[in-house]
C-alpha cells in the first residue's frame, strides 16, 4: 500500500516536472537539431529515459542535468545513424525573405534576421560542437557542467566551443558580430 | 569587429530559441505518451534479459549434454579405476574360497595372490590393464579355482586371435600389473602355438619385481591355461603343489631367476602340456 502510494506520488511529481520542463526541453532540442518533429522525438526520448530513472534521481538539479545529458546524447546518437547522418556544408545559409525585408526596416528587423540565421547556421555545425554551443549559451552551463553532460573533458569542451563558434562565424560571415567569447 | 562576451552570446542564443519557440507547432507528445514509452522500454528490457537468460540456459544445457554424451575422459576413467591390488582383493574372494573348498591350493587365504607364489604386499599398485583380466576370467571360469581368476569381470568381445587386441595387451607395462611382453615373447619362442592366444595378466599378481603372463592353450585335446611367471633371484616364491588338474614346473634362468610354468586343465582332456612342461619351463628359463 505504502509502495503504491509512493509510486502514485512519484508519478504525480514526474507529471508536474514534465509539465514545467517540456517546452524548455523542446526548445533546446530544436536548437540541437533544427527541426520540430525531430525535436519532439528527442525530447520524448529524454523524458522516457528520465521516467525510467525517476525513482533513483531525487535532486532537482541532478534531474535537470540527467535530462540535458540524455537529450544531447540522443541527438548525437541519432546523427550517427546512417539514414539520419547529417551533412555539413560550408556555405552560409541565406536569410529568408522575411528577414531580408525586415532588414530593410531597421535594427529590430536586423536582430530578427540574425536570430533566424543563427538557428539556420546551427544546423550546419557538427553535432558535438552544436551540443557544446547549446549547452554553454542556451542552457547557460559552465565548461565543467558541459563536459559532464557530454561525458568528455573540459579541454574538449573548450576546443569544441571554439571550433563551433569558428564554424558559425564562417557560416554567417558578417551577419553577426565577431563570434568569439570574450576572455 | 568586437568580440561578443558569453552573456551576449547567451542572450543571442536564447532570443533565437524563444523566437523559434514562438512559431513552434504544438508538441506531439504528452505525459501519457511518455509513460507509454517508458513502459514499452521496460518491457523491452525485460524481454532482452529473458532472451539472454534463455540463451545462456540453452548454451549451458548444450554444454552439459555434450559432456554427458562424450562420457568421462580416459584419464578420469583411469583415475576412477581401483588399483589392481584392490581389484584382486575385492573380486578375488570368491575364487579363492573356491580353491580352499576344492582343496586345489590349500593354505591360500581369501584374496591372496596366485597359488604357489609368495604374497605381494603392495607390489601391484596402480591401474590394471582394462582388457587383461576380462577374457582370462571369463574363459577360464571352469578352472578359475586353479588360477585365481577374477570372476566378475566382463568377457572381452574380441576373438582371442584378434591381432589388434594382442598388440594392445602387449602395449601394457608388463610386470605383474599386466601380461609381461618379454615373458610372453619368449613363451611364443618355446611354444609357437600360443602366438594366436591373447596374453593376460597373471591373476592375483606375482612376487615383487616379478613378471608373468597367462594364456589359454589347447594341447592334444586338453584345454586349459598356461601361466608363466618369472621371479627375480632375490625372491623365493612358493611353488603351488601338484593337483589332479594343475601341474607346475620350475627352472632357473641363467641369471638366477626362477621360472614357474603352471598348466591347469579345464576339461576332461587333462592338463595340457603335462609331459612337456618341465622341458618347456627349462627352455623358457634359458631364454629369460
Amino acid at each position: 500500500m505504502d509502495g503504491s502510494r509512493d509510486d502514485a506520488g512519484d508519478e504525480l511529481t514526474f507529471e508536474e516536472y514534465f509539465r514545467l520542463r517540456r517546452d524548455r526541453v523542446r526548445r533546446s532540442a530544436y536548437l540541437l537539431c533544427g527541426d520540430w518533429h525531430r525535436a519532439d522525438d528527442l525530447a520524448q526520448t529524454a523524458f522516457v529515459r528520465l521516467h525510467r530513472r525517476w525513482n533513483s534521481v531525487r535532486d532537482p538539479l541532478a534531474v535537470d542535468a540527467y535530462l540535458r545529458k540524455t537529450l544531447v546524447r540522443a541527438m548525437i546518437d541519432e546523427t550517427r545513424r546512417p539514414w539520419r547522418r547529417e551533412r555539413f556544408v560550408a556555405d552560409a545559409p541565406e536569410p529568408d525573405g522575411r528577414s531580408r525585408s525586415g532588414a530593410a526596416d531597421g535594427g529590430h528587423a536586423d536582430e530578427v534576421a540574425t536570430r533566424h540565421t543563427l538557428v539556420e547556421a546551427l544546423r550546419r555545425v557538427p553535432p558535438r560542437q552544436r551540443a557544446v554551443l547549446v549547452l554553454r549559451f542556451l542552457d547557460g552551463l559552465d565548461v565543467a557542467a558541459t563536459a559532464e553532460a557530454l561525458g568528455c573533458r573540459e579541454g574538449t569542451v573548450k576546443s569544441q566551443c571554439s571550433a563551433g563558434l569558428a564554424t558559425l562565424r564562417t557560416l554567417l560571415g558578417g551577419e553577426l558580430d565577431d563570434l568569439r567569447p570574450a576572455g | 569587429m568586437r568580440a561578443m562576451d558569453d552573456k551576449q552570446l547567451a542572450d543571442l542564443f536564447r532570443a533565437a530559441a524563444d523566437e523559434a519557440a514562438a512559431g513552434a507547432p504544438p508538441p506531439r507528445f504528452d505525459h501519457d505518451a511518455v509513460l507509454a514509452g517508458s513502459h514499452r522500454m521496460a518491457r523491452r528490457q525485460r524481454a532482452t534479459v529473458a532472451v539472454a537468460v534463455a540463451a545462456m540456459a540453452v548454451i549451458g544445457a548444450g554444454a552439459v549434454f555434450s559432456g554427458v554424451l562424450r562420457g568421462p575422459s580416459p584419464t578420469s576413467a583411469l583415475a576412477e579405476r581401483p588399483p589392481a591390488s584392490d581389484r584382486s582383493t575385492s573380486s578375488g574372494n570368491a575364487p579363492t574360497e573356491g580353491i580352499t573348498s576344492g582343496g586345489a591350493v590349500p593354505g591360500n587365504a581369501p584374496g591372496a595372490p596366485v597359488a604357489g607364489v609368495a604374497p605381494v604386499p603392495g607390489a601391484a599398485p596402480g591401474p590394471a590393464p582394462q582388457m587383461a583380466p576380462a577374457p582370462y576370467a571369463a574363459k577360464s571360469a571352469p578352472h578359475a579355482d586353479a588360477l585365481n581368476a577374477a570372476p566378475g569381470d566382463a568377457p572381452l568381445a574380441a576373438d582371442s586371435a584378434d591381432p589388434s587386441a594382442r598388440s594392445k595387451v602387449l602395449a601394457d607395462p608388463g610386470g605383474c600389473t599386466g601380461p609381461d611382453p618379454r615373458v610372453y615373447t619368449q613363451l611364443t619362442v618355446v611354444l609357437p602355438e600360443v602366438r594366436s592366444a591373447i596374453p593376460h595378466a597373471v591373476a592375483g599378481g606375482c612376487a615383487p619385481g616379478g613378471a608373468g603372463v597367462a594364456v589359454e592353450v589347447e594341447d592334444a585335446g586338453a584345454t586349459g591355461t598356461l601361466v608363466a611367471v618369472l621371479t627375480p633371484p632375490t625372491v623365493s616364491p612358493a611353488v603351488p603343489p601338484e593337483t589332479p588338474t594343475q601341474l607346475t614346473a620350475t627352472a632357473r634362468t641363467p641369471s638366477g631367476g626362477l621360472v614357474r610354468l603352471t598348466a591347469a586343465g579345464a576339461g576332461p582332456g587333462g592338463i595340457p602340456y603335462r609331459p612337456r612342461l618341465p622341458q618347456l619351463a627349462a627352455a623358457l628359463a634359458a631364454h629369460l
